[in-house]
C-alpha cells in the first residue's frame, strides 16, 4: 500500500497505513485451552504463600478481593495447580499501588519466576488512562464502569499458574468460558465479576498440572479420549453361573491426562444381542481407583463388553472395552437345557 | 537465584517514604519541604526557550495515594547535578518528559484545561507553553526546542484526538497524527506512548490492554507506517520496529519488525526491562529475570554484559516516570529502572556501549 505523505508544515493530518498485521492480532482458533505461558511451571500442588508488597500493602478492601481471588483459585483449579494463601512471611508478593514495574498498559501485572516466586501488582485507584479513571468495584461502591478487583487478580493468579490469554470467538460469546482474558470486563459486560476459573482456563490447568483426583470431572473444553478394558472373573463356566466383571476406565489423553484412573462415572454392561449391543446393568464401584464391578448370571454363551457413554458435563470422550466372550459349558440345570439341539 | 531478582525492585512509596523521614540521599526534596512556585523565565520573542544542557538536569514523578488510597496528584521532583532540588504538586491525571536542553517538559489537567510547561531546573523557572481545552496525556519535546509533539484526547468522551505538533514560540499546534481509530481487536486505548529516533522519526504507540497500534512518521517524507499487534514500542532502528511482544505479564520477548510488514526477530527471549539507544537505535539494552544488564548491537548482533546489582534501563517516552539529561543515543540505567536523584544513574555510551559515570558525559 502506497504510504501517506503528510509534512508539519502544511498541517495536513494523514491517516496511517501500511499496516503489518500482528499474527497474534486475530485467534487462531477458539474454544481450545488457554494457552501456555513460557518459562515453565510451578510443582503440582505447591503451596504459593504471598505477602503484601513493601510500600504496597493494599487497602482493606483490596485485601479482601485478592484473599478472595486466591480461595476462588483454590476452589476452581480442578487441578493440582498450586495454591494460594496470604501468610506475613510470604515468599511472594502482591502489591496495590502507584509504582507498577511491569508495562504501561492493562490494570494489573505480574512477574513470574517459576517454580521459584511470583509477583503482582494492581494499580491504584483513580489510575489515569486514555480512556479514562480506574475504578475498583471494592473500593468505589460497585458503581457501572468498575473493575472488580478479585476478577482481576484471579486473571493474575491464572497467568502464575502458567495461563495465556484464551483465545474467543471473534464476537466474544464465550468470553466466560476463561477468566484469564486479553480484555478485561468492567461492570456490567459480561463476565466482569467471575469468581471462578473459566472451562478453558481449568483444561489448561489440568493439562499442565494434572486433574486433581480420579474423581475429578475433565474440563468441557477438552476432548479426552477414554479407554475401557473388561475382564471375566472366568470366561468359560457351567451354564446358569455366576460371573463377576470388572472393568477400569482410564484417561487416554497426551500428558499429563493419560492413563489417569478414572472413578465415579458411570459404566454399563452391554450384551450382543441380534439387534446390537444392549444394555445389561449399570457396573458398580470397584474395590481399586477407576474400576468397576458387576456379576451377571450367565446361562448361554454370551458376548459382553463395558461401555462409557460420553457424559454430557464432562470433556471426555465416550469409550467401549473389547468383548469378552464368556462359553456356558454343559451340565445344566434346566430343563430343557438351553444349549440342547432342538427336538 | 531468580528470586532475588524480583524483590530486588524497590516500590517507589518507600521512596517518598524514606523522603520524608530524611534518609534518602541528599538530592531528594523532603515531603515537608515547601511546594516550589516558579517564576517566570526570561524569554526573548522568536527564540525557544533554552536551558542548560550541561546542568545534569533530571526529574521523577511520584504519584501520590490519597485518604483513601486513591490517586490524589503527583509529585514532580526535578533537579540538577549540582544538586539544586524543586517540588512542584501536579494534579492526578499530569506527566512530564526530558529532560531536553536543560528543561523538563510537564503537562497538568485540572479538569478544565490542560496547562503545559517547560521547567527550568538549574535557573528555577518555568516557561508557559500552552493552556489546551483538550486533554493532553502526555508530550515530548524536539531536540532543537522548537516544538513540542503532544497526544490529546477528548475532555468529555475521552475519544483519541491524535498526535498535535505545538511550536514553542507560538504556541500554535497541528495535528501531525489522526486518532487511531477505535477497534474492538485492540479494546479501549490505555496509553499512548510517544518518541522520537535519532533521525527525526516520531513514533506513536497506541496501547490497548495487551496490544499496540504503533505509527511511525517521517516528518521529512510525512510517510506513515503501522505495525499492529506488537506490546509496547522501545524505538525504531532503520527500517525495523523494536518492540515488546504483546505478553501477559514479565519476563517477556523483545522483537523487532520490519516496518513494511514481515516476519518478527526474536531480539532476546525473556527481559524484564528494555531501552533502545545507540547510534540510530542500534543499541538494544536489556535486563534479564537475574538481573542482568546486557547490550546488544542490532547491527552485529553482538551483546555484551554491561551492568547488574540492581541496574536496569529507564523506559523512555512520554509516558515516563522519571528521566535525565543524557548525551544523544546513550541509555541511562538507574536502581529500579528510575531515576531518584542526579547521582545514582549511570549512562551507556551510544558509541562504545560501555557504561560511564554520569558526570563523564554530561556536556
Amino acid at each position: 500500500m502506497k504510504p501517506v505523505r503528510i509534512t508539519f508544515a502544511s498541517a495536513v493530518t494523514a491517516a496511517a497505513v501500511a499496516v503489518a498485521l500482528g499474527a497474534s492480532v486475530l485467534p487462531a482458533s477458539a474454544h481450545s485451552p488457554d494457552p501456555v505461558l513460557a518459562g515453565g511451571l510451578f510443582a503440582q500442588n505447591q503451596a504459593l504463600a504471598y505477602r503484601w508488597g513493601s510500600g504496597g500493602t493494599p487497602p482493606s478492601a483490596m485485601k479482601t478481593a485478592i484473599n478472595g481471588a486466591a480461595a476462588d483459585s483454590n476452589a476452581s483449579r480442578q487441578s493440582k495447580a498450586p495454591t494460594f494463601a496470604y501468610a506475613s512471611t510470604g515468599g511472594n508478593t502482591i502489591y496495590y499501588g502507584v509504582d507498577v514495574p511491569c508495562g504501561l498498559n492493562g490494570l494489573a501485572c505480574f512477574r513470574r519466576s517459576a517454580p521459584d516466586t511470583f509477583g503482582i501488582w494492581l494499580r491504584e485507584n483513580g489510575h489515569r488512562y486514555d480512556w479514562g479513571t480506574l475504578r475498583w468495584c471494592e473500593m468505589t461502591g460497585d458503581p457501572t464502569g468498575c473493575y472488580d478487583a478479585e476478577n482481576i487478580t484471579l486473571d493474575e493468579l491464572g497467568h502464575v499458574h502458567g495461563l495465556d490469554h484464551h483465545v474467543n470467538y471473534a464476537d466474544d460469546s464465550d468470553y466466560t468460558d476463561a477468566v484469564v482474558q486479553t480484555y478485561s470486563h468492567a461492570k456490567p459486560k459480561v463476565g466482569w465479576h467471575a469468581h471462578a476459573f473459566g472451562r478453558c482456563d481449568v483444561a489448561t490447568l489440568q493439562q499442565q498440572y494434572d486433574v486433581a483426583s480420579s474423581t475429578t470431572l475433565y474440563s468441557t473444553c477438552l476432548d479426552v479420549p477414554s479407554s475401557l478394558t473388561l475382564a471375566a472373573s472366568t470366561t468359560t463356566v457351567p451354564m446358569v453361573s455366576t460371573v463377576t466383571f470388572t472393568a477400569k476406565l482410564m484417561s487416554a489423553g497426551s500428558g499429563r491426562l493419560s492413563n489417569n484412573a478414572i472413578t465415579g462415572r458411570v459404566v454399563v454392561l452391554q450384551q450382543r444381542t441380534a439387534a446390537g449391543w444392549a444394555d445389561v446393568l449399570t457396573m458398580g464401584a470397584g474395590s481399586s481407583t477407576g474400576t468397576y464391578t458387576a456379576s451377571l448370571t450367565i446361562g448361554v454363551d454370551t458376548e459382553l463388553r463395558a461401555t462409557f457413554r460420553k457424559p454430557a458435563g464432562e470433556g471426555l470422550r465416550g469409550s467401549s472395552s473389547a468383548s469378552v466372550l464368556v462359553v456356558a459349558t454343559s451340565g445344566c440345570t434346566q430343563i430343557p437345557c438351553p444349549r440342547a439341539p432342538a427336538p | 537465584m531468580e528470586r532475588s531478582r524480583w524483590l530486588r525492585y524497590t516500590p517507589l512509596a518507600v521512596i517518598v517514604a524514606a523522603s520524608a523521614t530524611g534518609i534518602a540521599g541528599a538530592g531528594l526534596a523532603a515531603a515537608g519541604d515547601p511546594a516550589w512556585a516558579p517564576r517566570p523565565c526570561p524569554a526573548t520573542a522568536g527564540v525557544p526557550p533554552r536551558g542548560d544542557p550541561a546542568s545534569g538536569s533530571w526529574f521523577r514523578m511520584d504519584p501520590i495515594l490519597g485518604a483513601e488510597d486513591t490517586l490524589s496528584g503527583q509529585r514532580l521532583v526535578l533537579g540538577t547535578s549540582a544538586g539544586s532540588t524543586h517540588r512542584l504538586s501536579l494534579a492526578p491525571e499530569a506527566f512530564a518528559s526530558g529532560p531536553v536542553a536543560g528543561l523538563v517538559l510537564t503537562g497538568s489537567d485540572d479538569g478544565r484545561i490542560s496547562q503545559l510547561r517547560l521547567l527550568d531546573a538549574s535557573r528555577g523557572c518555568a516557561t508557559g507553553i500552552a493552556e489546551e481545552a483538550d486533554v493532553v496525556r502526555s508530550a515530548i519535546m524536539l531536540p532543537d526546542g522548537t516544538a513540542i509533539l503532544e497526544h490529546r484526547v477528548d475532555r468529555s468522551t475521552r475519544a483519541d484526538l491524535g498526535v498535535w505538533r505545538r511550536s514553542t514560540v507560538t504556541g500554535e499546534a497541528v495535528r501531525v497524527l489522526d486518532p487511531m481509530p477505535a477497534d474492538d481487536r485492540f479494546g479501549p486505548t490505555y496509553v499512548t506512548d510517544l518518541r522520537l529516533t535519532e533521525d527525526g522519526r516520531i513514533v506513536a504507540a497506541s496501547c490497548g490492554e495487551r496490544l499496540c497500534r504503533t505509527r511511525v512518521l517521517d516528518p521529512t517524507t510525512g510517510d506513515v507506517t503501522r505495525v499492529d499487534g506488537t506490546g509496547p514500542a522501545l524505538g525504531v532502528h532503520g527500517k525495523w520496529l523494536v518492540a515488546w511482544e504483546a505478553c501477559a505479564g514479565m519476563p517477556c520477548a523483545v522483537t523487532a519488525r520490519p516496518l513494511g510488514g514481515g516476519a518478527p526477530r526474536t531480539l532476546a527471549a525473556a527481559a524484564g526491562a528494555a531501552a533502545l539507544g545507540g547510534a540510530d537505535g542500534s543499541l538494544l539494552v536489556t535486563e534479564d529475570v537475574a538481573g542482568n544488564v546486557a547490550g546488544t548491537d542490532l547491527d552485529t548482533g553482538r551483546t555484551l554484559p554491561i551492568a547488574g546489582g540492581g541496574l536496569m534501563p529507564l523506559p523512555g517516552g512520554s509516558l515516563a516516570t522519571s528521566g535525565v539529561e543524557a548525551a544523544p543515543g546513550s541509555v541511562v540505567l538507574a536502581p529500579g529502572g528510575r531515576v531518584r536523584d542526579g547521582r545514582s544513574h549511570r549512562q551507556v555510551d551510544p558509541i562504545t556501549h560501555v557504561l560511564a559515570e554520569t558526570k563523564e558525559l554530561i556536556p
